[in-house]
């Protein structure tokens, strides 16, 4: 069977959809909201992103797609390069290594996974960014990062679903 | 047919080994661009350029009904506020009026005495207004960016106001985007005097609100409310900008409370005083 020109453009826009969408939102964290209660605060969306869709389709989001949406994230923030990258790589190759195990599980131990693995990655952003510094940033921030990005959750979660299941069907 | 199946196999396994060395690569890759960046490197500077201005027309898009969702909740609040907030102005404007005689009868002083004295006023400064499209809250930076770069006449190391007061510096610049290091930065170090006191001190950001008053002597008075500006020592500011009240100071430890918010800041001033910077890296790069 051969497709013609634009079923193969189609094919490939739906292909770079969860890699966009990841992307979309390291922006949306770099947008200014100016909300008094959240100011210093931003939850940390792509991490969801990269959870989900190394979970639910791990062709889509390959180890060396992490690493550039890292390197996105990490200039879009304005931090020190390399260490989303490397974030972001840690998280998808635990997660779909462990994908036998998440299979058929329910909806509250797939966030609660996430709730771990999102915890590892604060961690080591954290470990990683005092060793650039020199010194410790305040980590009370971090942790209400943490917490926001933990409940924020479902509401990515469900829209990836939603859109996984009318554009990416397989 | 087995020698088939043997020779799948062996490809399987030989795949499986490359995408393990394929992560190990990037892994790799991840820790030598820390080093990269944390060596401070033109190449990466101009990477994270490159970037910047490849995504400031998004963020300008997106900044937009960010805006227009944050208007929305800051009316809410505002209406709430309303009676408290107008019975505060009253009693501000009150005391604005007896200040502006004061400062009417200053300046006319101040006219008198430069005749006298034939004083030759320092060179004037150049303003650049831009929008902020991106404030990067999180825990790791205190950065923002804004839609105006080098082709509008913006250069490393200028300083950034809001109003008076001073919010930070130009770190990084592109063809039409800048990143502001906010004075709570991290990485901001900004000579200071407490007005009044004349102590000097260098304001150290920590990523929190609150930036932290560092080489203090230690029989200099820092008293909770009092101001603290800009000394100009370094050559990277003029003399005089205001920067905050000091907000606390226990243990040693003196806190300062920034004029400007970052949840505030919409349109900030770019402005260059002609001064040469702190750092040879700070040079204007003509």
């Amino acid at each position: 069977m051969k497709f013609n020109l634009w079923q193969r453009l189609d094919h490939l826009l739906r292909q770079l959809l969860p890699a966009s969408l990841v992307v979309f939102l390291a922006l949306l964290q770099a947008v200014p909201w100016h909300l008094p209660q959240f100011a210093g605060v931003v939850p940390l969306l792509p991490m969801i992103g990269i959870y989900y869709w190394s979970l639910y389709r791990p062709d889509l989001m390959m180890p060396w797609v992490a690493f550039l949406i890292g390197l996105i994230n990490d200039i879009a923030l304005g931090g020190p390069i390399g260490i989303s990258s490397l974030v972001f790589l840690g998280i998808q190759g635990m997660t779909s290594s462990q994908r036998r195990f998440f299979n058929g599980k329910s909806f509250l131990m797939v966030w609660s996974g996430f709730a771990l693995l999102a915890a590892g990655g604060v961690l080591i952003q954290l470990t990683l960014s005092s060793i650039l510094f020199g010194r410790t940033p305040i980590a009370h921030a971090l942790l209400v990062e943490y917490v926001l990005t933990v409940f924020c959750y479902p509401l990515p979660s469900w829209l990836f679903s939603q859109l996984q299941l009318s554009w990416l069907r397989e | 047919m087995k020698q088939h199946t043997g020779m799948v196999g062996r490809l399987a396994t030989l795949r499986l080994l490359a995408q393990r060395f394929a992560f190990l690569t990037l892994v790799m890759a991840s820790f030598a661009l820390m080093l990269l960046g944390k060596a401070d490197t033109v190449l990466v500077e101009r990477f994270r350029v490159f970037v910047d201005d490849a995504v400031t027309p998004v963020l300008q898009v997106m900044s937009r009904p960010a805006a227009a969702v944050s208007s929305v909740f800051n009316a809410i609040h505002d209406l709430a506020a309303l009676r408290a907030e107008n019975v505060r102005l009253t009693e501000e404007n009150v005391r604005l009026m007896h200040w502006q005689t004061v400062a009417r009868e200053l300046d006319n002083e101040n006219r008198a005495l430069r005749a006298q004295l034939n004083f030759l006023p320092g060179p004037e400064a150049a303003f650049i207004t831009a929008r902020v499209i991106g404030d990067t809250g999180g825990a790791f930076v205190h950065s923002m960016l804004l839609n105006a770069g080098t082709r509008d006449g913006i250069r490393k190391g200028q300083a950034v106001i809001a109003g008076e007061n001073l919010v930070g510096r130009i770190a990084e610049v592109g063809d039409r985007s800048a990143r502001i290091l906010l004075l709570t930065d991290i990485n901001s170090h900004i000579p200071v005097v407490i007005e009044g006191s004349h102590a000097k001190a260098i304001l150290t950001g920590d990523n929190s609100d609150r930036a932290r008053l560092n080489y203090l002597a230690p029989n200099s008075a820092a008293v909770p409310g009092n101001r603290v500006v800009t000394s100009g020592h370094g050559g990277a500011f003029p003399p005089g900008l205001p920067v905050g009240v000091i907000a606390s100071a226990q243990d040693g430890i003196v806190r300062v409370e920034p004029f400007v918010h970052r949840y505030q800041l919409d349109y900030v001033t770019v402005v260059d005083y002609g001064l040469p910077g702190v750092l040879p890296s700070d040079l204007p790069d003509k």
